[in-house]
């Protein structure tokens, strides 16, 4: 590839021609003006977008997100306030027939296997990370009793007897909806899991937990490791295979991480 | 009227001044309308984002359907919001396995051509779509990396991206050479005079969406040291030790435990990484600060990409720092390149049996040549290969 000379780029020896040498005309500069404006509002824009909230940014947050979001969405919250210090987990089972024991599987485990000793992992990593943070979160936006509805077996028709039996046929809040739209996916995900590992057979029904792996404090690193505790266990659910799940790249997608 | 006279002699120097303003601005608008600043860098940025997004594109691509296609349709009531018209039209849990794949390769192909700067205004704006459809057509899956590429590549838009070390540079010499030797065609001569006539608004486009995400990456990096400051464990300097010890962010557990292991190097590392981020605006104001800060912004995103495990967001962010680079810096760099791919070229040429001399580059219409910090003479017009 061969470089043309561009227009002069000022350098300290090379200070910028004289006005004469060019044809610049008025509307030219109204149009630089123009450019210039406009700049200068999206720039003040973007300032109060990114700075840490301030009184003047919450009077104006209305248009401001109109205007930011969707193209300019950013969110550093790995980062800060503190670092990430926990991340959650999933781990999912099959429940067999006769209800007996079977030992959890990690999701994560799987997806982590792409990640270690890794340069250039995929980003398909971090997935069933961020669906077990996302589920952590549904489900501590529900007040204690209507979360703990989460915990009950339901071995048919989760959603309608979450409602009929759980809330005695009250009409369900949008946390309550949203957790019940998560609920789902996650039970999804872990019917597909469990049928791409070879494991789920006719009449099984499955249960998902999230664990929350958690950093020492420094001040703590010799004496402890990094945490493990169980955050949420949902009850036992009939296997869920949304609408146009392809199996086969399902699997093909767990085996590409090892 | 017996004060006139005075009060004449008073407003002298005030409309004297006003004058000199008034030219100081019209000074100011001429070079940002004839003069095409940060030239090098923004050619690097297009090179260094375009080479990320295609390593990740081709890292992706066994988990495509995993992360925007139907493997992934367990998620599709995850997301209900749509923030784009026709969200889920051809990316996402939702559509077909054929339609991810062949838009999958076009992006592909969108981006390798934006990273060799091949029609490269067309390249930036299909890569834009076509990115920013993907990542927001999935469920739960959009990190910093991807918002950050989608505003660059909104910037890049309006850069001239493709000025240096493209195939549209080198088309440019080509038609140039062509212009000047006679034998261009009457359609290229017309096309020539148009974009002659368009050369001041592209120039000052240029030169404001180069100074837009400049502004805008300063901006960033002094909020996330603002942001950072208001934990504690930044305040105590321990910050760098907690993402380390979580298996999501340490790829490489060995190279965490050694990073970790004694507090002097932890400390130092945190007030580092505040430091270089607050400060890095106004470093960037003085030549020698400015490497300072590079090198220390350089080995934070380092650090950042291969302990925590986040390749991709940092090569992203080092390519938006790259404008921030002298032009002198690229100049030398190409300088001491240059003849080593000439060299390459040539060789290649001759094993394929075709035998020509690679082009220099030739002058736009209207422009000075620059002169390489080198002292080399500047470029002259050759004929195209």
């Amino acid at each position: 590839m061969v470089t043309p000379p561009q227009r002069t780029e000022p350098t300290p020896n090379t200070p910028p021609p004289a006005r004469a040498q060019t044809n610049i005309r008025n509307r030219h500069r109204v149009a630089a003006v123009a450019i210039a404006v406009v700049l200068g509002v999206h720039l003040a824009a973007m300032f109060l977008w990114i700075s840490p909230r301030t009184p003047v940014t919450d009077a104006v947050d209305a248009p401001l997100r109109a205007y930011a979001l969707p193209m300019f969405q950013q969110s550093w919250s790995l980062f800060a306030p503190d670092p990430v210090h926990a991340a959650y987990y999933l781990e999912v089972r099959r429940v067999p027939q006769d209800l007996s024991e079977t030992p959890w599987v990690s999701a994560s485990a799987v997806e982590l296997a792409g990640l270690h000793h890794h340069l250039l992992p995929t980003t398909a990593t971090n997935i069933t990370n961020k669906t077990a943070s996302l589920t952590n979160e549904a489900l501590n936006d529900l007040p204690d009793d209507h979360k703990a509805l989460f915990t009950w077996h339901f071995h048919h028709d989760v959603q309608t007897r979450l409602i009929s039996e759980g809330l005695d046929g009250q009409n369900p809040t949008t946390q309550f909806n949203r957790a019940m739209t998560v609920d789902r996916a996650v039970t999804a995900y872990a019917t597909q899991f469990l049928s791409a590992q070879g494991q789920l057979v006719e009449g099984d029904l499955v249960q998902y937990r999230i664990l929350r792996v958690s950093s020492p404090d420094f001040a703590d690193r010799a004496t402890q490791g990094v945490s493990q505790t169980v955050s949420f266990t949902s009850g036992r659910r009939p296997p869920e295979v949304l609408p146009g799940q392809d199996v086969e790249a399902f699997e093909r997608a767990l085996e590409a991480f090892s | 009227m017996t004060d006139t006279p005075t009060h004449t002699e008073a407003q002298r120097p005030a409309q004297g001044a006003a004058r000199q303003t008034a030219q100081q601005i019209r000074e100011a608008l001429d070079a940002v309308l004839t003069h095409r600043y940060g030239l090098w860098g923004a050619s690097f940025l297009r090179i260094l984002t375009g080479a990320t997004l295609l390593v990740q594109l081709v890292v992706n691509f066994p988990f495509r359907s995993y992360l925007w296609g139907p493997a992934a349709a367990w998620s599709q009531e995850l997301h209900a919001t749509a923030e784009f018209p026709f969200q889920r039209l051809i990316f996402g849990p939702t559509v077909s396995a054929t339609s991810v794949t062949v838009w999958y390769v076009v992006l592909i192909v969108a981006v390798g051509c934006f990273m060799v700067g091949w029609h490269t205004r067309l390249a930036t704006a299909l890569t834009l779509v076509l990115h920013t459809w993907m990542t927001f057509s999935d469920g739960i899956y959009l990190d910093q990396s991807d918002n950050f590429v989608r505003f660059v590549l909104v910037y890049a838009l309006g850069m001239c991206t493709w000025a240096h070390w493209s195939f549209d540079a080198r088309r440019v010499a080509r038609r140039q050479a062509a212009m000047e030797s006679g034998e261009a065609s009457a359609f290229t001569r017309r096309w020539s005079h148009v974009k002659d006539g368009m050369e001041p608004y592209v120039t000052a486009l240029h030169n404001a969406a180069l100074a837009g995400l400049a502004a805008h990456i300063c901006m960033i990096y002094v909020a996330s040291a603002m942001f950072k400051i208001q934990g504690d464990r930044w305040q105590n300097g321990t910050a760098v030790f907690s993402p380390l010890q979580i298996p999501h962010f340490s790829p490489f557990p060995e190279l965490s435990t050694l990073a970790t292991m004694w507090t002097l190097p932890v400390v130092v590392a945190t007030y580092l990484a505040v430091y270089a981020q607050l400060f890095f605006p106004l470093m960037m104001l003085h030549p020698v600060l400015r490497k300072v800060g590079l090198v220390a912004i350089i080995g934070m995103h380092a650090s950042i990409g291969v302990l925590m495990g986040l390749p991709f967001f940092s090569m992203l962010m080092l390519a938006g720092d790259s404008i921030f680079v002298s032009s002198r810096t690229y100049q030398r760099c190409d300088n001491a390149i240059r003849p080593v791919v000439n060299r390459v070229t040539a060789r290649l040429r001759r094993i394929f049996r075709r035998g020509k001399t690679p082009v220099r580059a030739a002058t736009p219409p209207g422009a000075t040549s620059s002169q390489p910090s080198d002292g080399r003479s500047p470029a002259q017009p050759q004929a195209p290969v």
